[in-house]
């Protein structure tokens, strides 16, 4: 009777280790990687299209700050990338500025730039993803929308942040022009939220650390944060982002990322 | 020496100008933006003609009002612009770039009022766009355009973009006065007895298909290249008068991105402005992103021009006794027959946005060289400022732009921005 029950629990284990596949120990840690990388994405699905604004404060190594302000516009796409739209704000002389991007989960995104003072809708070449965006420590491929396809991952262990429990990881990004050779992330293990990202460069030296903050549910599922640091550990600047007025189902359709609608854009 | 036509003009200019002062006082200041800029010219070497300055000094406004509601799905917005020139009594001038009224829908909007467009792909030349007016008074690069009032429809079907413009009142070419630099050695006349009665219609689709994007578009109105008619008066002397036809034109424009590559063409076919020509302008603009990690952009553009008239200026012997009868037909001032842009751009990407951009634009027949460079960058939250210099090098006597050979100039411009 005794080895009877040993076997139960014994099967009962086994069961559940197939069903939890993130203990399972056939798994190798690019595996575990990635499954956390698709937990994270499949607990942001369906959130339909969200609207935002944004202030990002540029600070120099002496602590000089420049202040940029900017709306953001962003619509899901089922089976490919998001598409999104940046109306500038401030400073004013770039105010009405538009810029329009058709994010794709493989090859290159679809970029279109609205200049108010020419009245001119101009595509622009997208490879340039490790340029900075605005003048911030912020490079265009940090700012895009995070698709699992763009990078290949490797699951680093366990780690206790102020004695919450994260998941660590590497990711590879898979595009040739990006500005890294890798990245670490931590995501908290219970919602499946980045808090932290490190930046290496092409020659494998930390660049940057990304930190978010004031994380926000929304529409009881999904996770925004409201603030966000750049820290570049190589030039002493960083860039802070703000997030207010963050708004879900607002009912965005394709029809409000045409070219035609940067025109329109205020 | 202004057409009587011009009157109804003016009137919707004091009434939408009376219009943004009432809006003023009344609208909160986040609605209410705009720019003033300050303006320096410097001419090294004097000019053809006696009575030109060797430098100038401008100040100009451009305000924007900008109203909404409806949930954004109806707005007004009013682009006032006014320049005070202290050289040139003609750059003295004023202007509704914008004021117009849209309503947007589900598959469409509308526009109807003053108001700017802009077609093309090409950056030294615009020969698709076709719908405004050049405010040539302003620069003589023709990129400044003036408010065209107009009934702008825009439907979005599945397949694309279509604009289509009823345009109910003919604007005239801005030129620079008596004692502004960049001009004619002759006056520009306006002939008082010339009419735009018609009503200009236009239309365009413009689709993204993969990585070009394509659009068609046709013009059936008044030309806003206007040809010249030599007059020469009673005291003998020359004058030019701008003859405005009536023109068909269609354009096709297409540019193809990929990687760091734009591929541009764009080309028209126009008629009723003499024989029927085509112009094709076509090229590249290169982006290396990002250079050794420093964050800048180095750009590197070619174009080539190709116009079907080719070079028939004929104002050889610029004599005032020069007899009218010579030129039965007006005469077309084009001066991009056979012509090659090569230009550099240099963006910094850093919080002041340093940008440097530069180039020249060549003649392949005469070898007439037009050289410019311009550098810019932001100062604080609210100010920019910005060098220019352009020049003419190595200039062929049948070129227009040889009235301009003494007329190379330093620019620089300060601007606030609220």
């Amino acid at each position: 009777m005794h080895l009877y029950k040993s076997v139960r629990v014994l099967f009962i284990a086994l069961v559940f280790a197939a069903l939890n596949p993130l203990t399972s120990s056939a798994q190798t840690p690019e595996e575990k990687g990635l499954e956390i990388a698709q937990e994270a994405d499949q607990r942001d699905l369906g959130f339909g299209d969200t609207s935002s604004q944004m202030t990002m404060t540029l600070r120099n190594r002496q602590g000089q700050e420049s202040i940029r302000k900017i709306r953001n516009q962003t619509l899901e796409v089922e089976g490919d990338g998001d598409k999104s739209k940046i109306i500038f704000d401030e400073p004013r002389d770039v105010q009405g500025t538009a810029f329009l991007n058709y994010t794709h989960k493989s090859g290159p995104d679809d970029q279109w730039l609205y200049m108010p003072a020419l009245k001119r809708v101009k595509r622009i070449a997208s490879n340039n993803k490790s340029g900075p965006f605005m003048g911030s420590e912020f490079a265009f491929e940090d700012i895009s929308s995070d698709e699992v396809e763009k990078y290949t991952y490797k699951y680093l262990g366990d780690e206790d942040i102020d004695g919450v429990a994260h998941f660590k990881l590497e990711r590879f990004p898979v595009d040739s022009k990006s500005g890294y050779t890798k990245q670490v992330v931590w995501y908290d293990q219970a919602e499946y939220r980045p808090i932290k990202v490190e930046y290496y460069d092409r020659k494998e030296a930390l660049l940057k650390t990304l930190t978010y903050h004031e994380y926000n549910q929304y529409v009881d599922k999904y996770w925004r944060a409201h603030r966000m640091e750049m820290i570049n550990h190589q030039t002493g600047k960083s860039t802070t982002l703000e997030f207010s007025d963050i708004k879900f189902q607002n009912g965005l359709t394709d029809r409000e990322f045409e070219q035609a609608s940067l025109r329109n854009a205020r | 020496m202004r057409s009587p036509l011009h009157r109804p003009f003016y009137f919707l200019s004091a009434l939408c100008t009376l219009y943004v002062a009432l809006c003023t006082l009344s609208v909160s200041a986040q609605d209410l933006t705009g720019r003033i800029d300050l303006e320096s010219r410097l001419f090294p070497n004097s000019g053809l003609i006696p009575g030109q300055h060797g430098s100038n000094a401008s100040i100009s406004a451009e305000p924007e009002l900008y109203l909404d509601w409806n949930d954004g799905y109806q707005s007004l917005t009013i682009t006032p612009f006014a320049r005070f020139d202290l050289g040139d009594s003609r750059r003295t001038h004023f202007d509704i770039r914008e004021a117009y009224w849209l309503m947007i829908a589900n598959t469409w909007e509308l526009k109807v009022g003053f108001n700017k467009v802009f077609w093309g792909v090409t950056e030294s030349q615009h020969l698709v766009d076709v719908i405004n007016q050049t405010d040539l008074v302003e620069a003589p690069d023709g990129e400044d355009k003036l408010g065209q009032p107009m009934i702008q429809w825009t439907w979005l079907p599945a397949f694309g973009t279509i604009d289509v413009f009823v345009m109910p009142l003919f604007r005239e070419r801005t030129f620079p006065g008596s004692e502004g630099r960049l001009r004619f050695p002759f006056p520009i006349a306006v002939d008082p007895t010339i009419r735009h009665e018609r009503i200009d219609l236009a239309a365009r689709w413009f689709q993204p298909i993969s990585i070009f994007d394509i659009g068609v578009s046709h013009f059936w109105g008044t030309s806003r290249e206007p040809r010249f008619a030599p007059l020469v008066d009673d005291n003998n002397e020359l004058s030019l008068i701008p003859v405005y036809d009536t023109i068909n034109q269609t354009g096709l424009e297409i540019q193809a991105t990929f990687g760091g590559w734009l591929l541009k063409v764009e080309s028209i076919l126009r008629s009723g402005q003499g024989d029927t020509f085509g112009s094709i302008a076509g090229g590249f603009e290169y982006t290396f992103g990002n250079v050794a990690n420093s964050g800048a952009d180095i750009g590197l553009l070619a174009e080539y021009h190709y116009d079907s008239r080719g070079s028939d200026f004929e104002f050889a012997p610029l004599d005032p006794t020069f007899p009218t009868p010579l030129v039965n037909e007006p005469i077309s001032l084009s001066s991009f027959e056979n012509d090659l842009f090569l230009g550099s751009r240099l963006a910094l990407n850093d919080v002041q946005s340093t940008a440097f951009l530069g180039g020249g634009i060549i003649d392949m027949d005469s070898g007439t060289t037009s050289l410019f460079a311009e550098a810019s960058r932001r100062i604080g939250n609210q100010w920019t400022i910005s060098l220019e210099a352009r020049g003419f090098t190595n200039i062929d006597e049948a070129d227009p732009f040889y009235f301009f050979r003494k007329d190379s100039y330093f620019e620089l411009l300060i601007s606030y921005f609220y």
